[in-house]
């Protein structure tokens, strides 16, 4: 019994250090160990080819497929799968079919070294659609790079396209892009101080600083910046200090479940201004919020649906029909999106080359300028290598997006001005 | 902002006491340690949201079975698994690497029933918030604060009081003399282990109409729980959820008055040199010492 009882003393110091450790750093799950998946998506003719000449076009992809935010990289998954039969439907690149292999990077960056050595040494993938967790990217698309595998970020963070990788590009948002327009909105909306609620991962404070920056040079006042651990569910502490700061606006720069949670429980201690975001809200978060939900504002290039009833843009429509047809429900994040658009990118690049030499696709896509993707049109001609370059505001009202001017315009707006005046 | 503070520690404190509260009891009755409490929790509220809101039953009905479902999971758990590890007379310290085990297959397991996206528990109570002075809180905390206190009280007298409780303990200081004594070990420690899965699902209906339903839901609360309860006193019932409040009305005045960036690595230091100074706990329960 002495002797149990030491070691579960040894242990709890153990697991109570490690805790500490999981607050300081960014790790966002804590599911099982990596775990691959090959998923041969040629079918029919295309498949039959393959398996004669045995020559295969692979893409790779790491995500986060296990943890708090594995809806991301499921979401992920169901896209990649989706885009790839296309291909195979139509030949494959260049004729030649394509293979899927994909490994769970736990939201992890060691994990997704592990899986991207994997993908670069065993598969010996053509490309790759890199994580979503821009941590786990900034740590392994060196290695793509230096291996002249052509990349695509699905994290929101600018750092990692900063780096002059030239093989890894982005066909979604950069943070520091909406940044400014978030900021705009802001100003738009008369607000002159904001508060600020992050994660300690580095998009997250890639994502804050930029908004603080722009805040500061547009003449918006950051008043109090609060963080909060991974894994966290109450953020009484920030909220209470963010209600005292008198604020009177908050941005958050948080990922996967944070999102309902904390909306909820910053409108349930007595908040009433706009809260802004950095991305389009997942619906499974605005489902969690309900009616807390309202007067969420962000900049994006597109929006995310519960129902196809709400959607209204006719290519990201399609998409949305074809997706729950073949998976059963619409994907609740804009991961989905991502990873579409990046292969649509690839696509066009490995078409426009006229081969699938990793150098030519690589500038193929360079001169892409008028690709029109679920975000509309990407353009990769100023060599950023970024895609997406214009985005719309919008704010949740009444349940529903909206495009902000036209809230703006409407006496909704008015009455929400003169409520805010008379408080 | 300090009454609020205040009020917002002892919320997410009694959450940790109810974890702790399962820690305890499993300690107390078998002297072994558990690492699935947090993630009962998330199978709890997984299994309350769908029988709540899946199924369409009344609240009180899909508690009941919740609770009822996870008290045989944890019954299972301790005869499919633990029992049969202990038969094998395997180190202790199996016990708990099992018991981490089984707290990933259920993390991962509800990822494949329940699916990866972030479940809505509709509210409890048609009332959304109580008023604590100038203060809001949301029904389903304050009724979390009322059940745990009341678990607290009604495990310390079942264990104390009462012949089973006494019988648990018995089991759990001499096994031996325990069988000879006409006890059946194997269902008392079975029983614990179902007792403390009860609770740690009864914790998840509470505040999944809270924070959401989503599969790691519990992994951090589980932690804190734990610590909770070594900081109470290990074993200890009053321990268990005094250990809790003051790890929530740390944690959130850290938060509050000080840094949200550091504040578990603070409260943690506070929890580390609290060991240090006072190993047996805040009710002084010899549990590390004999």
């Amino acid at each position: 019994m002495k002797k149990l009882k030491r070691m579960a003393a040894m242990l709890m110091a153990a697991c109570m250090m490690a805790g500490m450790l999981a607050g300081c750093g960014s790790d966002t799950s804590e599911s099982a160990g990596t775990q691959a998946q090959t998923t041969a998506a040629a079918e029919g003719d295309s498949q039959e080819a393959a398996s004669e000449s045995g020559e295969t076009y692979k893409i790779g992809m790491y995500q986060v497929m296990s943890g708090a935010n594995a809806i991301y990289g499921e979401e992920a998954l169901n896209a990649l799968n989706m885009a790839v039969e296309k291909m195979n439907a139509e030949g494959g690149l260049n004729g030649v079919p394509v293979e899927v292999v994909v490994y769970d990077d736990q939201g992890s960056p060691e994990e997704a070294v592990k899986a991207v050595t994997k993908l670069i040494d065993v598969d010996q993938v053509d490309a790759c659609i890199s994580s979503c967790i821009s941590s786990c990217i900034l740590a392994t698309a060196g290695a793509l790079n230096d291996a002249e595998i052509i990349t695509f970020g699905t994290g929101l963070s600018p750092t990692y396209m900063e780096q002059g990788w030239e093989y890894v590009f982005r066909a979604c948002v950069n943070s520091d892009y909406t940044a400014p327009q978030t900021v705009d909105l802001a100003k738009k909306l008369d607000i002159q101080t904001v508060a600020i609620f992050r994660g300690q991962d580095e998009s997250a404070i890639a994502t804050a600083d930029t908004f603080s920056e722009e805040c500061e040079a547009q003449g918006i006042q950051v008043v109090t910046e609060e963080a909060y651990n991974d894994g966290d569910s109450d953020f009484s502490g920030q909220i209470t200090k963010i209600m005292n700061s008198g604020a009177d606006a908050v941005f958050m720069s948080t990922v996967g479940a944070t999102y309902g949670m904390f909306i909820k429980q910053l409108r349930q201690y007595g908040f009433e201004g706009i809260i802004l975001n950095k991305e389009a809200l997942p619906t499974d978060a605005v489902e969690v919020a309900a009616d807390a939900a309202d007067y969420v504002a962000f900049a994006a290039p597109y929006l995310t649906y519960a129902s196809l009833d709400e959607c209204d843009d006719e290519s990201i429509r399609s998409f949305l029909e074809e997706y729950q047809e073949e998976f059963g429900a619409l994907p609740a994040t804009d991961c989905a999106f991502r990873v579409y658009d990046s292969l649509l990118v690839l696509w066009e690049g490995a078409k426009r080359a006229g081969s699938n030499d990793a150098s030519a696709v690589k500038d193929a896509i360079n001169q892409i300028s008028d690709l029109q993707g679920l975000c509309g049109t990407l353009d990769f001609t100023d060599g950023s290598r970024e895609g997406i370059h214009s985005f719309k505001q919008f704010i949740r009202v009444n349940g529903a997006n909206m495009l902000l001017d036209d809230w703006m315009a409407s006496d909704a707006y008015q009455e929400w001005k003169q409520n805010r005046n008379t408080d | 902002m300090f009454w609020q503070l205040l009020i917002s520690g002892l919320v997410i404190g009694s959450v940790y006491g109810l974890i702790a509260l399962g820690y305890s009891l499993i300690y107390k009755a078998s002297g072994l340690m558990t690492f699935a409490q947090g993630d009962l929790l998330t199978l709890g509220a997984f299994l309350g949201v769908t029988l709540y809101s899946g199924l369409n039953l009344p609240f009180a009905v899909s508690l009941v079975l919740a609770v009822l479902l996870a008290f045989f999971l944890g019954m299972g758990v301790e005869k499919f698994i633990i029992r049969r590890l202990l038969d094998k007379k395997v180190m202790a310290i199996y016990i708990v690497l099992a018991t981490i085990a089984v707290s990933y297959i259920i993390q991962n397991g509800t990822m494949l029933g329940f699916g990866t996206k972030t479940l809505y528990f509709p509210a409890i109570f048609p009332f959304k918030t109580i008023k604590i002075g100038s203060i809001s809180v949301q029904t389903e905390s304050v009724v979390c604060i009322i059940v745990a206190v009341l678990c607290m009280l009604v495990l310390h007298f079942f264990m104390s009081k009462t012949k089973l409780g006494t019988a648990m303990r018995a089991a759990s200081m001499d096994r031996l003399a325990a069988e000879a004594r006409g006890i059946d070990v194997s269902l008392t420690t079975g029983i614990t282990w179902g007792l403390a899965a009860g609770l740690a699902a009864l914790g998840g209906m509470l505040i999944g109409p809270v924070f959401g339903v989503y599969t790691t839901l519990g992994s951090t609360i589980g932690k804190k729980g734990s610590a909770a309860a070594v900081t109470g006193g290990y074993g200890n019932m009053y321990g268990a959820m005094v250990g809790g409040l003051l790890l929530g009305i740390v944690e959130t005045m850290v938060a509050g008055l000080w840094t949200s960036e550091l504040k578990d690595m603070i409260s943690y230091i506070i929890l580390l040199v609290f060991l240090f100074l006072k190993p047996t706990g805040l009710f002084n329960e010899r549990a590390i010492q004999d």
